[in-house]
């Protein structure tokens, strides 16, 4: 960029309040719904950051979760089930200028979009990638989710479910060149806050697994770690957050965690109680697919025209007799 | 007086006992290891590539094919001298006055060794041959090879500042336009029916009833259309980010033979360099939505050459110019000090021949300067500094390229010789001294590529045979007044003493410029040898010597500037990193336990803790209310009663609604309630 541009820019830059994140639309989650904290931590997050909302986008897939583009005042895209992540990959492939977040629930994430997550984790393109996880489909009236409970009573499974439940974390931890693995709850807003602006602020796809309760459909599920703040166990590193004396004293169980220990982040992340909250693995040297594929020339409608042209051209076969165009 | 004293003192031969050496072929004692350089491998010649690193030694690149067909012992060994014999025939060549790419050059050196040694020969090298992976000219340190290497980097810093730029114009150009066209799809026109069939391939056209089509696509939300105001604003900046004649194709010419015309072109080119500088801040602005008329109208009204900074400049080409510093005029060192020291990125490669006189003192002079980049090399030397000229050439403001071609002598000495002379003798010593290296003198200047920097000059062993034929050893000292030997101009300073004339009062050069000898008793000669290889003695006149000792004291006072750079760098070992300040808690005022900062009568909500769940704020919202991050607090404990306190508290998931005592002691069933608030406490 040229400095006088630069220079101007940074002039017009405007300060921003939470407010104007916020879009008209009166969220329509239940009263008590985790989202609602997620949504708030999203908009302090903008806010903090003083994200320009025409260059911020939030795409999503279908689900409750799945409805937080349409409460903020950004750009948006709520797109088919199961397929965040890709959209949003081809969002910030195409613009790497914006600032690119992702909202999918454990439905849409691990079951029906289960391919595309894997795959996002390898891309590893520059994506903030929230997963609310309410271990349940919450907008279909309570179906099993890959992360219900053992034994849950649902639509699909009446007499309780049968099979195990999936774990988020080992598996996305599983995949080599995963480079950001938190994990946070909805009801200890200042985590989740801190969370999501290291994830915001790594370069690469981070991955924060919300845990989200559902009180419609799931309710008093997490009242166990709610109730009792000792079962949290509260990650802490000058690396990765750094839990403050006040926020000791409600949770006193703090270990310190180096993110950058893959093999001790695999371990924790099999730990369910006490319940692990904070960032387990991080590693900015993953190449991103982005600085992988460099695409020097830009994509204008006539390059386009262009290589299609050309490629076309191969095909195309002239009679002998017939006079070239 | 006698003769050789008489000589030094006048410069005039009073009897017949000197001799002249004009035209005598005399050189320096120590060029007798270099008789023939063709058979000698050093830096040159060179190769200009059109890739990275843009040149290479011919030798490297001969090193670099032996590598690539990695075969050991015998193979490898027999495959060495193959390579040095073309390699060789290529030198010849160059020095027979040819000239060509490496391909050509090779062929034309295998088809010399063909007619030597046979057919087989070409074929035992077309496995080598096939490991030449690298195309390009070949260039000999001629008088040329200045201007042409020089020009060929930087070209090729050139075209990637260009490839930078043109990338962003280019970006701008169809972001722009995608504004542009995006704003004619949602207007009326662009919702018509021939806009729509104008969409689609023509052997489809029949197939879709676009009126129908047209009907249907519904208005879209917020205003149609760009203001006029605005889309004037992005049709101009597009003109003039597609006319610019800065990078591409429609590029102007930026390489000059002349100063003046240099700096005519830069001035006159100054209003379109702004033109298109505020075309590219408008664009940014426009893309990034932040263009407000009210400030940046005025902004940009006034907007001309003077609002150019110095960063904005070097992103543009800069200026190439070859310039004779001893043309007869004198036009170009009066200009010098213009172009060295305005806005203009003027890249000034000036060659001398004299190297005693003003030409070879403008490098140091230009020191003063500041924020010039100064580069000093004999063309000898110029492969080896390969780097830094890269540099000079990337730097964001002027720089002076000033270099000794070495062509002093047409024919007798090869330029590559005299021009290592040069260097070896401190009469044309290498330094860079680079402005953006450090902040201080000592650092920036350096003076590297010269041989044995901590002397005065180089000293060589140096042996020959008696009269008796017995070896004996030496150590001469190589000074300018051993490289005023090569110049013709300064034939008259030197003058031969016979045999019989070599007496104690004959002493070393060297010894009297650097003090040694008393200069009241002693006459200073030099060795040299003739065309046979014998050596001669030389007495050399008080002006030659007067001369020498000035370049003597140049060369001192660039190495006192860098000394004190070692001894700064051995004592100023940077601190370690200090140790990162640990990351800030969150505000604490945000975090402190909100019941510290309560009496426990009164009701108060955790709010930091609170997970906007709207429970409470539904219950009563104007006793709850969101903060500026959306968490809950007691708005009014009079908005509502007890009961809705202990209500919500009981309703809040996370515990964190604690609903004090009650206000009003009236208020029915108190004492149930206040059972209910005691787990809130
Ligand atoms: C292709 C497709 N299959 C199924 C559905 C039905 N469906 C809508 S939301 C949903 C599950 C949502 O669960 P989750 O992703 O956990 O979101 P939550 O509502 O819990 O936030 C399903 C199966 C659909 N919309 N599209
Ligand atoms: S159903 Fe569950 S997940 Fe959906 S809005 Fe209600 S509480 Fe939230
Ligand atoms: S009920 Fe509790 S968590 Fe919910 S908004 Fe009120 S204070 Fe916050
Ligand atoms: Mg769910």
């Amino acid at each position: 960029m040229i400095p006088v541009a630069d220079c101007l820019l940074r002039t017009a830059e405007a300060h921003h309040d939470l407010a104007d994140y916020r879009s008209e639309l009166v969220p329509r989650w239940c009263n008590g719904c985790g989202d609602n904290a997620i949504l708030t931590a999203m908009q302090r997050l903008c806010r903090d950051e003083d994200l320009a909302p025409e260059k911020t986008v939030f795409v999503s897939g279908i689900g409750c979760s799945s409805r937080l583009p349409h409460y903020m005042n950004t750009y948006g895209f709520h797109g088919t089930h199961g397929r965040a992540l890709p959209i949003a990959e081809g969002v910030k492939l195409s613009r790497p200028d914006l600032s690119v977040f992702v909202s999918t629930g454990d439905g849409d994430c691990l079951s029906i979009g289960a391919a595309h997550w894997l795959h996002a984790l390898r891309y590893n393109v520059d994506l903030t990638v929230l997963l609310h996880d309410n271990h349940i489909y919450g907008l279909t009236k309570k179906q099993a989710s890959p992360t219900s409970p053992l034994g849950t009573k649902s639509n699909t499974t009446p007499m309780g479910s049968v099979l195990a439940p999936l774990n988020p974390l080992t598996i996305t931890l599983g995949v080599q060149t995963a480079s950001f693995v938190a994990q946070a709850v909805d009801w200890i807003p200042d985590l989740l806050y801190q969370v999501i602006s290291a994830a915001y602020r790594h370069k690469g796809l981070s991955f924060v697994r919300i845990l989200q309760r559902c009180p419609e459909f799931m309710p008093g599920l997490f009242d166990p770690w709610i109730q009792d703040p000792k079962r949290m166990l509260l990650l802490s590193h000058a690396d990765g957050v750094t839990v403050g004396p006040a926020l000791a004293k409600v949770y006193p169980n703090v270990r310190a965690h180096d993110p950058s220990d893959r093999a001790a982040a695999r371990a924790i992340a099999e730990v369910e109680d006490p319940l692990p909250v904070g960032i387990l693995y991080r590693d900015p040297a993953v190449p991103r697919y982005e600085e992988l594929r460099h695409v020097g020339e830009l994509r204008t409608v006539e390059r386009v025209r262009r290589g299609l042209e050309a490629e076309l051209d191969r095909f195309t076969i002239w009679p002998e007799d017939a006079a070239t165009p | 007086m006698d003769e050789p004293r008489f000589f030094h003192l006048t410069g005039r031969r009073a009897g017949a006992t000197l001799a002249p050496i004009a035209d005598r072929g005399l050189r320096p004692a120590l060029f007798a290891r270099f008789g023939d350089l063709t058979r000698l491998r050093y830096d040159f010649p060179l190769v200009l590539t059109d890739g990275d690193p843009s040149v290479v030694s011919l030798s490297g690149l001969f090193d670099g094919i032996l590598d690539a067909i990695a075969s050991g012992g015998l193979e490898r060994d027999r495959a060495r001298r193959l390579l040095r014999r073309v390699e060789r025939e290529i030198r010849a060549l160059l020095a027979g006055g040819s000239d060509g790419t490496v391909d050509a050059l090779w062929d034309e050196a295998v088809a010399r060794l063909v007619t030597k040694d046979g057919e087989q020969v070409r074929r035992d090298l077309l496995p080598l041959r096939a490991a030449l992976r690298i195309a390009g000219q070949i260039v000999d340190c001629d008088a040329e090879l200045p201007a042409r290497l020089v020009t060929h980097l930087w070209h090729a810093v050139e075209a990637r500042r260009a490839e930078a730029m043109r990338r962003d114009i280019d970006g701008l150009v169809a972001r722009l336009s995608q504004l542009v066209r995006a704003d004619f799809l949602r207007s009326e026109a662009g919702r018509s029916a021939p806009a729509l069939r104008a969409g689609i391939g023509a052997r489809h056209q029949e197939l879709f009833d676009f009126d129908a089509m047209a009907r249907l696509l519904a208005k879209p939300s917020g205003p149609i259309g760009l203001p006029e105001s605005r889309r004037r604003r992005i049709a101009s900046t597009l003109t003039v980010l597609q006319a610019q004649p800065f990078f591409g194709d429609r590029a102007r010419s930026f390489s000059f033979r002349r100063v003046d015309v240099a700096l005519a072109a830069f001035r006159e080119r100054l209003p379109l360099m702004a033109d298109l500088v505020r075309a590219i801040s408008v664009a940014e602005l426009e893309l990034a939505g932040a263009y407000v008329e009210a400030t940046h109208d005025p902004y940009f009204a006034d907007f001309d050459q003077t609002a150019l900074a110095r960063e904005d400049v070097a992103r543009f080409p800069s200026y190439l110019v070859r310039a004779d510093a001893d043309d007869g005029d004198g036009t170009t060192r009066a200009l010098l000090m213009e172009a060295l020291t305005g806005r203009a990125p003027m890249k000034i490669l000036l060659e001398t021949d004299d190297v005693f006189g003003l030409g070879g003192r403008l490098a140091t002079t230009a020191l003063g300067l500041g924020d010039v980049f100064v580069l000093q090399s004999a063309s000898a030397g110029l492969y080896g500094q390969a780097l830094r000229v890269r540099a000079a050439l990337e730097y964001a403001g002027p720089a002076l390229l000033s270099v000794f071609p070495g062509v002093l002598d047409r024919g007798r000495l090869p330029p590559y010789l005299v021009a290592a002379a040069a260097t070896e003798s401190r009469a044309f010593p290498t330094f860079t001294y680079d402005p953006s290296a450090a902040p201080d003198l000592a650092h920036r200047l350096s003076l590297d590529g010269d041989p044995q920097p901590e002397r005065p000059w180089p000293v060589h062993p140096f042996t020959y045979a008696d009269d008796e034929l017995q070896q004996v050893g030496e150590r001469l000292a190589f000074t300018p007044v051993d490289f005023a030997l090569c110049d013709p101009a300064l034939a008259s300073s030197f003058a031969e003493v016979p045999r019989a004339g070599w007496t104690a009062e004959l002493v070393p050069a060297a010894d009297r410029l650097d003090g040694a000898a008393d200069r009241t008793d002693t006459v200073p000669f030099v060795w040299a040898i003739d065309a046979e290889d014998r050596l001669r003695r030389l007495v050399v006149d008080e002006r030659l010597l007067r001369l020498a000792r000035r370049t003597a004291d140049a060369w001192a006072r660039l190495s006192e500037i860098t000394e004190p750079a070692s001894v700064v760098a051995a004592t100023q070992v940077p601190d370690a990193p200090a140790v990162p300040a640990p990351a800030e808690d969150r505000p604490a005022a945000a975090e402190a336990p909100a019941s510290e900062a309560h009496g426990s009568d009164d009701p108060y909500i955790e709010t930091p803790r609170c997970t906007t769940c709207n429970e409470c704020t539904t219950l009563n919202g104007r006793m709850f209310a969101y903060n500026e991050n959306r968490q809950a607090y007691i708005a009014d404990q009079s908005a509502g009663t007890y009961s809705e306190l202990v209500e919500a508290a009981e309703g809040c998931q996370v515990a964190i609604i604690h609903p004090g005592k009650p206000r009003d002691p009236n208020e029915p069933g108190l004492d149930e309630l206040m059972a209910r608030a005691e787990p809130f406490r």
